[in-house]
């Protein structure tokens, strides 16, 4: 069984190197409007381990179609030697500048690879496109043509009824906006170029599928351990004497600060390596709300619970404590401790809702004070870290490779994220955060659950 | 592959480890990941502990910290310490509860009160920490943790290595960040402060063995308390009990009893030598109740806390995130979808606004590029865009042959002077084959007439600033002083 193959080829511009980007995940593929930006055939293989299961081979675009077609046409041979004829051309042209860009996209063809040719259906026809096809056709490899929608116009019956001329396989395949599941089953679609190449491609298309899926839970591991080690981050300096120093003490909460934001930047980076947007941070510094300062109000205003759920979920939290009273009293206790422990948790939820570190000066059993910052106890805090960690994750995961305009967030849609979390999790996830600020750790149950609580809230984000 | 066996201590890696991949995150996700699944593809599957250090002895870890070897060797200086402390603890304790000077028999309730009663409730302090974090003994457990030995040799640790921030929580029970820091520092503290107790029996028996052996020791017994020698011998039995049928030689029988009780009052007058021989049948019981409730318990303990302590390390090492996520990325296919190498990105031309020198006369002749305006509405378009009347007007380009193309040019040069429009696709990129359709226009039309190149919208919102750079840059780069680009924007 030889390897699968797709020469991604067609006329300049139409986004060819968009869909490689798209299927390869790789940011880095070169997209420009101008002609010419793909120089030379470039391969982004399909490994696991190693292994190569597919190849898409990124193709210049056609320059001189008509040019080659004519070429072809006075060398013509009859029907069987016309892939020879080919092959002399690129042979016999292989140093011609004039002919770079066609010699480059027909020598993978050439080699064996199937041809996948990408038109703009956005875009009107045109008769150009024919001298292209006609090309093509006289390789005699199997192919298939991909309808992309660059622009907002459509134009794509016009293009199917031309493409069918010439193509036995014709899709549309939007490369910019294509979700995962998309990209998958045009991937699995390839199959149908080759039918030997099937297998190997649906066997390429399950690990992508189980790859996608263990990206989710690596990101939730990564956003639950920033929130452990945020949550419990506290900062120390020396102190000569018990008395309060103010600008020891403000050095000190600036150190903390500083601490949380290197945390969550590192988490966001490895976040979107993980769905490998590696390229994205030149981009995200467009994206004010991200970028927004994470100590801000506005920060807290949008990411954070609103007042109201605030309270409420920390009444549900008082609550289920307060309930474990009544259960334990078999109900003697006529639900007042369901009824105390809501109050003090809605209490403790507002009361907390300003102060936003713990400070405290400790005596050192060697002599001397310390001045000890954190935990930051502030319970609207880890709302406002998951909200900007689940905003992003949800970004990163969904954003196309082709891509590459700057993240753009919706401000005011955006407000209180995690409000939208849903409220049995919500309480859950409370009980952890409360856990982390009194013990500063959680176990390996809560850890477990922390991780499964924001997988599922990526879910649904 | 099986690599050889690790030079480093499972507590060293539990340290270094963590700390060496804290630095890794500064390697991209798809190289780290590459590369630890190739190694972790080439170890024994199974046990997580055998492949992260298997990992860690054939990564390249350049350069890497020494933090694991420091605080390893502390450690041990420490726990060390700790077994000398407890020796010289245990021989000053013994020296004094064993001390005769001939006027008084040794008393056997002082000695078995300092070393067997006071250690057994410390002992009992100590089991109140095992268990963990008991709800509604938390402060309890707190202070004793506080106080016990194991925390003094914690606080002499930190001093003596100035631990590093990440690592300062390892050595405290009440800063651990995770539960398997906490598990470890419960079990450190334990087992320093049980090393230090073994150390004070062992050191306590052997200086009472040596007394017994190399002085003439009398044992007696005297209380206040209104005891009688026959509830005495009962409470000796029962203490005896473990080992009355192995040794029943060590268990005091009533008559001994009875005649070793003494009152300080009395002097020491009233014991003769023989009665001193026969008070000698005290030192047996003594150092078994010693052995029995000091020694093996806390031995046992310190055996509790060593396996413990290992599983704390095993814990810390594979309860990390890090090691957690490293362990996932060894066990994970590595599957590569990119280029190997980024693509350079593309760099344009730079940008030439051609502005039109040339007068320009009312009529001009056009070619329309590939079928860009349909041919009936080129005039309008060409007064309205450019202010000019149309001529001529032939087609060339599109599904055209190139014969159809040369037969334009004729067409187009023959007759008519002015200025030629060559109306054009905006939406399509300026290909190579329409600039050779430029170039062989110039080259029929002479060098002097103008050709104004002019991309046709595809909707009436007009040419887009992006259409209208490419087509400049395109045009630019033919270097021909009469030909511009016009697309009738403002």
């Amino acid at each position: 069984m030889s390897l699968p193959r797709f020469a991604v080829v067609g006329h300049p511009n139409k986004g060819k190197s968009s869909i490689v980007a798209t299927l390869a995940e790789d940011d880095t593929v070169a997209i420009s409007p101008e002609p010419g930006t793909t120089i030379a055939a470039r391969t982004y293989a399909m490994r696991i381990d190693g292994v190569t299961l597919y190849e898409l081979i990124d193709t210049p675009g056609f320059q001189r179609a008509r040019e080659v077609l004519a070429w072809l046409n006075a060398h013509d041979r009859g029907a069987g030697a016309r892939a020879d004829v080919v092959a002399e051309f690129v042979e016999l042209h292989r140093a011609d500048t004039r002919f770079h860009d066609e010699c480059e996209l027909l020598r993978p063809i050439l080699d064996g690879a199937g041809i996948l040719y990408v038109v703009d259906g956005s875009r009107p026809y045109g008769g150009e496109y024919e001298a292209e096809m006609e090309v093509l056709r006289w390789t005699g490899r199997p192919r298939m043509a991909l309808i992309n929608l660059i622009a907002t116009g459509d134009h794509v019956e016009e293009w199917r009824s031309a493409l069918s001329q010439f193509f036995s396989i014709v899709r549309i395949f939007d490369a910019m906006r294509a979700d995962f599941a998309r990209r998958i089953e045009l991937l699995r679609a390839f199959g149908a170029i080759d039918e030997s190449w099937a297998t190997q491609l649906n066997k390429a298309a399950d690990a992508l599928a189980a790859e996608r899926a263990h990206r989710k839970s690596r990101a939730a591991e990564e956003i639950g351990d920033l929130l452990v080690t945020v949550l419990t981050a506290t900062e120390s300096a020396s102190l000569p004497d018990a008395a309060a120093d103010p600008g020891i003490e403000d050095a000190t909460r600036l150190r903390l600060r500083r601490a949380v934001s290197d945390r969550e930047h590192s988490a966001r980076r490895t976040v979107a390596e993980i769905y490998h947007h590696a390229g994205l941070d030149a981009h995200e510094a467009a994206a004010a709300f991200l970028t927004e300062d994470l100590f801000s109000q506005r920060s807290f205003s949008v990411f954070g619970l609103s007042t109201q759920q605030l309270a409420l979920t920390g009444a549900a939290s008082g609550a289920v404590a307060g309930g474990l009273v009544d259960a334990i009293l078999g109900g003697a206790s006529l639900f007042l401790g369901a009824g105390i422990g809501a109050l003090i948790g809605a209490a403790g939820a507002l009361v907390g809702a300003d102060r936003l570190a713990k400070v405290e000066v400790l005596g050192t059993p060697l002599g001397g004070f310390e001045l000890r910052l954190g935990p930051i106890t502030d319970p609207n805090f880890p709302w406002v870290m998951l909200g900007r960690a689940l905003l992003h994750v949800h970004l990163i995961a969904e954003r196309n490779h082709a891509r590459r305009e700057a993240l753009v967030i919706d401000a005011e849609a955006g407000a209180h994220l995690a409000d939208a979390i849903d409220p049995a999790r919500r309480r859950s996830l409370d009980r952890i955060f409360r856990t982390l600020r009194t013990d500063l750790s959680i176990d390996r149950v809560a850890r477990a659950q922390l991780i499964d609580a924001i997988a599922a809230s990526i879910e649904t984000g | 592959m099986s690599p050889s066996r690790p030079s480093t201590t499972l507590f060293e890696d539990a340290i270094d480890v963590p700390l060496w991949l804290e630095t890794d995150r500064a390697t991209p996700f798809a190289q780290r990941s590459r590369r630890d699944r190739d190694i972790g593809s080439q170890l024994a599957r199974g046990n997580p502990v055998e492949r992260v250090r298997g990992w860690w002895h054939v990564v390249d870890r350049r350069p890497s910290s020494a933090a694991g070897v420091h605080l390893q060797r502390t450690r041990m200086l420490v726990t060390v310490g700790m077994a000398i402390v407890g020796a010289v603890a245990g021989s000053g304790i013994a020296l004094a509860a064993f001390h005769y000077d001939g006027t008084r028999p040794v008393n056997v309730v002082t000695l078995l009160a300092a070393l067997v009663l006071l250690p057994l409730l410390l002992l009992l302090s100590t089991l109140l920490l095992i268990p963990g974090r008991v709800p509604g003994l938390r402060t309890i457990q707190d202070t004793l943790a506080m106080f016990s030995s194991g925390a003094v040799a914690a606080s002499v640790y930190r001093r003596l290595v100035k631990v590093p921030r990440d690592l300062a929580p390892l050595f405290g029970w009440h800063h651990a960040r995770s539960a398997a820091a906490a598990r470890f520092a419960k079990w450190q503290l334990l087992y320093w402060s049980q090393a230090a107790a073994v150390s004070f029996f062992v050191a306590a028996i052997t200086t009472g063995f040596v007394l017994v052996t190399f002085t003439d020791l009398a044992f007696g017994w005297s209380t206040t308390l209104a005891a009688e020698p026959g509830t005495i011998e009962k409470l000796v039995r029962s203490v005896a009990l473990p080992w009355h049928r192995l040794v029943p030689s060590a268990v005091p029988d009533l008559t001994l009893i009875e005649r070793s009780q003494f009152y300080r009052l009395d002097g020491s007058s009233t014991l003769d030598s023989g009665a001193s021989r026969a008070l000698t049948g005290w030192w047996p019981f003594t150092i078994l109740a010693i052995v029995t409730y000091g020694a093996l318990p806390r031995l046992a303990v310190l055996l509790l806390a060593g396996a413990r302590l290992r599983a704390a390390t095993t814990a810390l090492l594979l309860e990390d995130p890090r090691v957690t996520a490293l362990l996932d990325r060894m066990a994970t296919p590595a599957i590569e979808t990119a280029a190997a190498e980024p693509e350079q990105p593309f760099i344009p031309t730079s940008l030439r606004n051609p502005v039109p020198h040339d007068p320009l006369v009312d009529t001009a002749r056009a070619v329309i590029w590939s079928a860009s305006i349909d041919s009936s509405s080129a005039d309008a378009h060409a007064r309205k865009t450019l202010g000019l009347k149309l001529g001529k007007v032939v087609e060339a380009g599109g599904g055209r042959s190139l014969e159809d193309d040369h037969a334009a040019i004729e067409t187009i040069c023959n007759g008519e002077r002015g200025a030629v429009i060559v109306f054009t696709r905006a939406w399509e990129p300026p290909v190579l084959e329409f600039l050779d359709f430029i170039g062989a226009l110039r080259r029929a039309l002479g060098a002097a007439p103008t050709i104004i190149v002019n991309p046709v919208a595809e909707t009436a919102a007009g040419v887009g600033v992006v259409q209208r750079e490419t087509w400049s840059r395109a045009i630019a780069r033919l270097a021909d002083p009469h030909l511009y680009l016009e697309t009738g924007a403002a």
